[in-house]
């Protein structure tokens, strides 16, 4: 219960993270332990959640992340080190949306060389980096999953057994473990961890969570998989799942690749039907002028050809 | 998760309220001395209070322009205490004892959004007594829900539901009728109460009121003191209100103006959002122009004409096309209908669209 003690302004803005920080952890009955294993020390936690230590930015993200607090309902006032780090954070993100790999490239450097002594700042560096292996012409399995292997252990070294047990893993340590899986080269194994994966999330939707992006990605990758191990029937159900989930949300999150991805897998099921022709055509008619409208024509053409074929469809010229 | 840099936000303040860097320092209190351990500078400059200083300019030009290494909480309280807003360097958006609390609120947003306002009022009743009282965050809150529910439901008229805006507004912006509204910095629960003003506006067909109160809003977005997802999407969003009031106004050209740098800054951040208005009201205003257009006698230009707007029309319909698939992408089913209407009334004999 709280009184006008605690509503005290000068004991509030001394204390305001740290109180939240608490307050959202007991409300959700985890222990200090369950949050800031691999990131801080109890310790730690106890004093920032006792206003005696100040915690930077990234690690209250990371710990936000972790007790599935809503962060777009939270706003930060940065300064000094934390507002420079964020922003340098958000430049190589959104230079990887841009596709500018070269500048992406030299901007994790830089990153490296300001901030590459805090943990939470390497486990950043090591999953983008890992991303622009895998963004490269060629790019070497192997080595984007040593970076993410690097990524994960700083804060869960043990992540499968954090998985298994409905362990709290924040965002990006989330995101970590849905690229791992997509290394495996064996489709039966991936399947299965996937399969796994897929629980935990539910898990977690049954505790009344929010997902993060991370589950987005999972559900499309993990669609990429079924439709590759011919589960033509469950992949479509995933791509029906990711999709509701995406409405809502402002950004193109490359979303076209699932509509194309449905349209493929109603093809692979070979049903004949009218309905099922239409239904097709909508989906790869989606996937064409979204992906289009972001990504340019020219590097859908395949794709457009293909429905000229597949469907004589006459496109507008 | 919304992040602003504070320097930006207080300097921003600062100048908002008229005030220089000095006087932005400055300190006067009847109270006992050491209570803000703020440094004491000038004694009895009035009758019963003493100066002190918050910090020095030089420190508060350092926080401006964010190369303070470590900023210390006093200097921090005292000047978000100066200014008169809440000295917080982070808050959620509402405070409260149980954790779905938030997952409550998203649920009235959505059935807001749908226009289900007897459902939000019911989902509101159960969200209340967990809200922790006193905080003027979670009044805001409330205040500009309730108000939005009793609104369209009827219950209160245009004139009362602003004045619980600009109300809810001073509850953390208690200075907002000494201010411009294009010159303080915005969080997004703030932005949202703005928006609110500017539909309650609009539902009043007030397009004079509501076109100056867009064009503020747009002049404040634009000083970019926000994340860039922010940015992105509240833009987009002011500029479909004015592309639309230019539309009702028949002011095509400044309308297609704000369309074009919509559609610019959403293909570059790669945003869906609103994208789709801002398509279908191009494609209107182009299509409007191309068929009150006029036709020389001169044969020769007469052909050169008919084949531009032969290639424009191809432009406009290409243009629809996306809208109709970017809207249903996201699931707006209600725009994608009304895109579909406008498809059907000028290409009646171009394929359905499906």
């Amino acid at each position: 219960m709280h009184n006008e003690k605690d509503m005290n302004p000068v004991r509030l803005y001394k204390n305001m993270v740290g109180d939240y920080l608490k307050r959202n952890r007991e409300m959700r009955g985890y222990t200090q332990f369950e949050v800031c294993d691999g990131i801080c020390s109890v310790s730690t936690l106890s004093r920032i959640e006792a206003g005696e230590e100040v915690i930077s930015f990234p690690m209250a993200e990371v710990i936000m992340s972790r007790m599935e607090i809503e962060l777009s309902e939270c706003e930060f006032f940065l300064a000094g080190e934390d507002s420079s780090m964020y922003e340098r954070r958000e430049e190589i993100k959104l230079l990887f949306e841009k596709e500018e790999y070269e500048k992406a490239k030299e901007c994790l450097e830089v990153y490296w060389n300001e901030y590459g002594t805090k943990d939470i700042c390497r486990q950043f560096f090591y999953f983008w980096s890992a991303v622009l292996e895998e963004r490269k012409l060629q790019p070497d399995r192997k080595k984007k999953k040593e970076l993410l292997l690097k990524a994960i252990e700083i804060t869960v070294p043990d992540y499968l057994n954090k998985l298994e047990n409905k362990a709290l893993l924040s965002s990006i340590e989330l995101e970590c473990v849905v690229e791992l899986i997509s290394c495996e080269e064996d489709l039966n194994k991936k399947e299965q961890r996937y399969e796994e994966f897929y629980t935990y999330f539910r898990w977690k939707q049954s505790r009344e969570s929010f997902f993060p992006v991370a589950y987005r990605k999972f559900l499309k990758y993990y669609a990429e998989c079924l439709y590759e191990n011919k589960k033509y029937d469950q992949c479509i159900r995933i791509c029906d799942e990711a999709i509701t989930e995406l409405y809502g949300t402002s950004k193109e999150e490359n979303r076209w690749h699932l509509f194309y991805r449905r349209a493929k897998a109603r093809e692979g099921r070979g049903r004949k039907e009218e309905e099922e022709k239409k239904l097709c055509l909508s989906d790869l008619l989606a996937a064409y002028y979204v992906s289009s409208f972001y990504y340019g024509e020219e590097k859908m053409e395949s794709l457009k050809k293909y429905i000229e074929e597949e469907y004589e469809w006459q496109f507008i010229s | 998760m919304a992040i602003y840099q504070l320097g930006k936000c207080i300097r921003m303040m600062r100048e908002a309220l008229r005030m220089t860097q000095e006087q932005m320092v400055e300190w006067y209190t009847i109270k006992e001395e050491g209570k803000y351990n703020f440094t004491k500078v000038n004694m009895d400059l009035k009758e019963g209070y003493k100066r002190y200083d918050i910090c020095s300019a030089q420190v508060l030009r350092r926080i401006e322009n964010d190369t303070a290494r470590r900023i210390k909480a006093e200097v921090l309280f005292g000047l978000m205490e100066k200014i008169g807003v809440l000295p917080e360097q982070f808050y959620a958006s509402i405070m409260a004892d149980e954790p779905w609390a938030l997952n409550l609120k998203a649920q009235i947003y959505t059935h807001m959004c749908q226009g289900e306002y007897e459902k939000a009022e019911k989902v509101l009743l159960k969200l209340k007594p967990m809200m922790v009282p006193g905080y003027p965050r979670n009044k805001q809150y409330l205040m500009q829900t309730e108000a939005i529910i009793a609104y369209h439901k009827k219950n209160i008229d245009v004139q009362e539901y602003l004045n619980v805006l600009f109300a809810a507004l001073r509850q953390t912006v208690p200075m907002l009728d000494e201010i411009d509204i294009a010159e303080w910095p915005w969080n997004g629960e703030e932005f949202c109460i703005l928006i609110s003003i500017a539909y309650a506006y609009h539902s009043i067909k007030d397009r004079e009121k509501e076109l100056e109160f867009l064009l503020k809003l747009k002049k404040n977005v634009e000083r970019k003191y926000m994340e860039l997802s922010y940015y992105t999407v509240w833009h987009t969003w002011i500029l479909v209100k004015l592309s639309s009031l230019m539309c009702m106004e028949n002011k095509r050209d400044k309308s297609m103006e704000y369309c074009e740098v919509g559609i610019m800054e959403c293909k570059e951040f790669k945003i869906l959002g609103s994208i789709h208005y801002l398509l279908y009201d191009s494609v209107w205003c182009k299509e409007q122009r191309l068929r009150e257009g006029f036709l020389p006698e001169d044969r020769s230009v007469l052909e050169e004409q008919e084949s531009q707007i032969k290639k424009e029309r191809v432009f406009c319909k290409k243009r629809l096309v996306h809208a109709y698939y970017l809207s249903k992408v996201q699931g707006d089913f209600y725009n994608t209908e009304r895109i579909k209407r406008l498809w059907e009334k000028y290409y009646p004999n171009e394929t359905k669209l499906i």
